[in-house]
């Protein structure tokens, strides 16, 4: 037969006529193979294969008949050959990645040898002649731990195969019980020799000197009992080939071209006589030997040494063609299976136990000198140490899998009751309280001081958690302590609810949004009779705070605003300033009011104020109209959260009263210009303090001073207003104080700090009585 | 990594000596200190290791680089080295002229002599080191998976238990020792060359990557990682022709790009043959199979090439 057959297909070796009396020697070749080759080795015998694989998978036993000298050839195609192992590399992969979650090399690695081991097992069990074959010219020593794990396999194995073969017709009693037909050789075959001349016979039996001193060291063979191979005693099992390697076709095709161009070239006679003549080495004739004896006296190789006295000689015999196909192929069944030979793991199985090892310290790492509770940049500064453990002490493969797992355990053991509450206050301070239910107050344990309403008194604030508690219930409980709440004030109107269960508006942001603020934009004109038809709702009140894109009828529940009457405007000498009993916490020469001239005109009927500058031309007639001017001090105050004040003179200015009390700036400066809502402090870089009162002290004639504040915290943002009846009018010759709000949290917005925040121009202004 | 700060005591002699032979720089897990006076108080070495199994040609590469400047000296000593190779050559044919004992002396790093290829024992033992004079440290490695290394710890229970560990099963003791001269020589060199004479053994690749997994790590647990991974440079050795034609080499390129997917290693520093159109980048160099008859130089300059980048 010419056909060659795959393992476990015997299909065309039914067909020879020998089948049921042929007695096979079985040789197999395996081992490892350069790309070039194609899986070919042992080329002098391995001819009768063809090169590359035919069948798809990792593992293929490829058998060929020699029907003359009824021996088998098996040849081993695996992944230890480089071009199967790159042809199935990638699906290796995806394999590792579906099963183990991974596809590091050395995961990839355990299948490669697992499914070799395998291999090399069945042909343990059913050769006579092993010829292992090497790329180079020295021994890998690699195998060892093959042999070493399929040794333990096949011993695991023993019974099992025992069992498949017992119900195979005609196998002798030793061959079941030992589950094999002999103990087979090995021989180590070498594709290249050294470079140089040297004595290859030497070369060869130093070579088997160290394989076989070291594989009886490792007790992998042994003189008593049964070893998974024998090595033969007084043969040799070395070949080292000395055949040029006749892989590189292109280089023999352009060295052959170049040497015939040579002169001479193509009559170029090889030197007739060598060292080590070819015609004496050839492998087949080496092999010969061992073939020779498997046919004769059989094998006995492990009770050869005189010293021991072995009870019973080695099992040997040459099956019959037909009981050797049954029996490789239940022997097939029992082997050939997916799955890890664990022992062969070694370094995924290290990486396993080293990242268990690691994985409590990295633990331990994160929980040491553990607060009871903590924030997420803790956890997150913790959970950076305990990593920066484990990737300095955890290795290999599973390494991702385990920092998963560390990172998992960490989050687990912070949020089982360690988390800290962390919402944030209005001024973005992180809660301190461990995680709590949402009736508890949040506390972020800082404490500003802050001025109230009226200025006179400081006390400490804690970091507001609402906007209520920011802008409305401190200053309620900070004017109990203070005269604030016995001065005259202007209330203004928030929401009376007329039944018990009152709740807050649900707002949308649709048209209606848009048709509030063209409906606003209606309420600027001065004929504004439509406000007196509007009635706040008694039984819905605005969530946030009031801004002009509010809904109409819709009143908050409280005020964030307030506006007092100090007393009569003596309480104020532009000589003295604010006094520090009045006005305690202003910075240095900063407390004093801006004096700010207005020219009324009189007989005009309306309602909208003209302003002008009287700086030199005061008393100008312009046109027809009587008028006259005022002085009306104003003053912006900031406040920073350790309570510092100070007024400011212009947008970009504090106000600084020279020695002597002198204040050259006047009013118009602030009168006119945008706000910032923020400026920085002076007393501490990045302190911001905030526009928290507008003090205005009114002059003694017929005139209305007004106030009609608009804030705007963003740029973009809504814009704040005290009171939808603007502008509020002052009575005459008293000092008023606005205070404005702390926070400012439109319906659901809160808007932080922002240095593009801003009080816009036109707070100020003056009326004639009409 | 600098080795440079165990020669700072050397103060008094400003001349700098020359190397004109590697010295032994660990032997038996033991640091000797033949480098120091070798090292003045420069600091910018470039620090070059070389492994591979047994008889791959790691001297033989070593020699090519360490010969990278051309002095009228070593013009010479190269000139005799292919003399003497070419010999080697004919008394393959001819006669059985033993290798020339001048020729394995005047090897910056010991060769197999013949008796080492006989005795199938590995010339390298150890690391032996050499300094260039444009200040490149070159490491020699012994073989790893070599039968004669694992004979000598199977033959010596003493070095044995001392090198490895007395609990590791003796099967395992050579890999072991070769996993940690490796995973040593990832943690000191710039550049690490591995040396195979065939494409390619997954074994070699499986080893490059568990030494890395065991290589230690200089950190503090305070600080962060500050690891250092080496320049991998394959070599092959003995590459037929077929190998440095664009489609064989892109492969080549391809596969071990796949290998090491993983790997910290620096894979695609330039260090290769490759340019850069022939797809992904993979520090692979192909040394043609050595055979003066048909006058293969090239390489020589080749490996002039690599250490210009470097």
């Amino acid at each position: 037969m010419k056909e060659t057959f795959i393992l476990p297909d015997f299909q065309p070796l039914l067909e020879v006529s020998g089948l049921n009396c042929d007695k096979v020697v079985i040789i197999s070749i395996m081992g490892k193979s350069p790309y070039n080759s194609m899986g070919m080795k042992a080329k002098s015998i391995g001819r009768v294969f063809t090169a590359g694989c035919k069948s798809d998978d990792e593992c293929t036993i490829e058998g060929f008949y020699d029907e003359e000298n009824q021996i088998i050839y098996l040849h081993l195609h695996s992944l230890l050959d480089t071009d199967l192992l790159i042809k199935h590399y990638s699906s290796l992969v995806e394999r590792c990645n579906n099963e183990r979650k991974c596809d590091d090399l050395l995961v990839i690695n355990d299948e490669i040898k697992s499914s070799f081991a395998r291999a090399l097992l069945l042909l343990f069990h059913v050769s006579h002649i092993m010829i292992l074959s090497h790329p180079g010219w020295t021994f890998d020593t690699n195998w060892i731990q093959y042999f070493k794990a399929v040794d333990t396999l096949s011993q695991k194995k023993l019974n099992k195969i025992s069992e498949v073969l017992k119900n195979v017709d005609g196998l002798s009693p030793d061959w079941v019980s030992n589950g094999r037909f002999c103990t087979p050789r090995v021989i180590f075959y070498f594709e290249q020799c050294p470079k140089g001349s040297y004595n290859i016979k030497k070369v060869e039996h130093n070579l088997e000197d160290r394989i076989y001193h070291i594989l009886k060291k490792t007790r992998i063979i042994s003189t008593y009992g049964s070893s998974l191979f024998a090595i033969p005693m007084n043969e040799e099992f070395v070949y080292i080939s000395t055949e040029a390697p006749s892989t590189d076709r292109l280089g023999d095709a352009v060295r052959g071209l170049i040497q015939d161009c040579q002169p001479g070239g193509a009559m170029q006679v090889q030197p007739p006589f060598c060292s080590q003549p070819y015609s004496e080495r050839h492998f087949l004739k080496f092999l010969q030997v061992h073939i020779k004896q498997a046919r004769t006296k059989g094998f006995n190789d492990t009770g050869s040494s005189s010293r021991h006295q072995l009870s019973q000689p080695a099992h040997f015999e040459l099956p019959i063609l037909k009981h050797w196909l049954e029996s490789t192929k239940a022997i097939y069944e029992v082997i050939m299976k997916k799955g890890l030979i664990s022992s062969l793991c070694t370094d995924t199985r290290f990486s396993e136990q080293r990242c268990l090892k690691v994985l409590p310290l990295a633990l331990a790492r994160y929980q040491e000198n553990l607060p009871p509770h903590y924030a997420h940049s803790e956890h997150d500064r913790r959970l950076s140490m305990a990593l920066a453990l484990f990737n300095a002490q955890a290795r290999g493969p599973v390494f991702q899998q385990y920092v998963t797992k560390l990172k998992a355990d960490c989050k687990a053991h912070w949020e089982n009751g360690r988390q800290q509450c962390e919402a944030a206050s209005m001024t973005g301070n992180p809660c301190k309280l461990p995680k709590h239910q949402s009736d508890q107050e949040h506390m972020s344990g800082f404490i500003y001081k802050a001025v109230c309403d009226c200025g006179r008194k400081i006390g400490p604030r804690e970091d507001p958690y609402n906007a209520k508690q920011a802008n409305h219930l401190f200053y309620q409980a900070i004017s109990r302590e203070c005269i604030c709440s016995k001065l005259e004030r202007i209330s203004f109107p928030v929401f009376q609810p007329s039944i018990k269960e009152y709740k807050a508006a649900t707002l949308k942001e649709t048209e209606e949004a848009l048709s509030v603020l063209s409906d606003r934009s209606n309420e600027l004109t001065p004929e504004n009779e439509r406000g007196l038809v509007r009635q706040p709702s008694t039984t819905e009140y605005l969530p946030g705070m009031l801004t002009l894109s509010s809904p109409p009828g819709l009143l908050p529940v409280y005020s964030s605003w307030s506006l007092v009457c100090l007393g009569p405007s003596s309480l104020y000498s532009h000589n003295l300033g604010l006094s520090e009993s009045h006005h305690p916490g202003f910075l240095n020469s900063t407390n004093y009011l801006l004096p700010w001239d207005v020219t009324v005109y009189s007989k005009a009927k309306m309602n909208w104020v003209s302003k002008y500058p009287a700086r030199g031309r005061r008393g100008r007639p312009t046109g027809a109209s009587p008028q006259f001017s005022v002085k009306v001090f104003i003053g912006v105050e900031y406040e920073c959260s350790s309570g510092h004040r100070f007024m400011l003179a212009a947008p970009d200015k504090i106000l600084k009263a020279t020695p002597g009390s002198i204040v050259k700036d006047t009013g118009h400066k602030i009168a006119e210009s945008d706000m910032p809502l923020y400026y920085p402090c002076m007393c501490r870089a990045n302190k911001l303090a905030q526009l928290m009162r507008l003090h205005v002290v009114t002059p003694k004639a017929p005139v209305h001073c007004t106030l009609d504040p608009k804030v705007q915290p963003a740029p973009g943002a809504p814009i704040f207003i005290s009171t939808v009846e603007r502008p509020t009018k002052l009575t005459q010759s008293a000092y008023w104080v606005m205070r404005l709000p702390y926070v400012y949290v439109a319906d659901k917005e809160h808007y932080p700090q922002n240095l593009g925040a801003k009080l816009l121009q036109g707070v100020f202004g003056v009326t004639e009585i009409e | 990594i600098t080795i440079s700060s165990t020669g700072s005591e050397t103060q008094s002699a400003p001349t700098v000596k020359s190397m004109s032979k590697s010295v032994k720089f660990l032997e038996d897990s033991v640091l000797l200190e033949h480098l120091q006076e070798f090292v003045q108080e420069n600091s910018d070495f470039l620090v070059v290791g070389v492994v591979g199994a047994q008889g791959v040609g790691k001297s033989t590469v070593l020699n090519l680089i360490a010969h990278n400047t051309v002095s009228e000296d070593l013009k010479e000593a190269i000139f005799r080295n292919c003399e003497a190779r070419n010999e080697d050559f004919l008394s393959e044919n001819f006669t059985e002229i033993k290798l020339d004992e001048e020729k394995v002396k005047r090897e910056i790093f010991k060769i197999q002599t013949g008796e080492d290829v006989e005795s199938n024992s590995n010339a390298t033992r150890g690391i032996d080191a050499f300094i260039t004079s444009n200040r490149v440290i070159l490491l020699d490695c012994q073989p790893f998976m070599s039968v004669a290394v694992l004979d000598e710890l199977v033959q010596s229970e003493n070095k044995r238990s001392n090198i490895v560990s007395e609990f590791i099963p003796l099967e395992n003791s050579g890999e072991i020792q070769g996993l940690q001269l490796t995973a040593f020589l990832m943690s000191i060199c710039h550049v690490l060359i591995v040396v195979q004479d065939y494409f390619f053994d997954s074994n070699v690749v499986r080893f490059l990557q568990t030494a890395e997994m065991l290589k230690p790590t200089h950190s503090n647990p305070e600080d962060e990682l500050n690891d250092h991974f080496p320049h991998l440079l394959m070599i092959h050795n003995k590459a037929q022709m077929d190998d440095f034609s664009p489609r064989k080499f892109k492969t080549i390129q391809e596969i071990y790009n796949l290998l090491f997917e993983k790997t910290k290693l620096q894979k695609d520093s330039n260090l290769g043959l490759a340019d850069d159109n022939s797809g992904e980048l993979f520090n692979v160099f192909l040394i043609p199979e050595y055979n003066p008859k048909y006058g293969n130089y090239f390489f020589l300059f080749n490996e002039q090439n690599v250490c210009q980048i470097e």
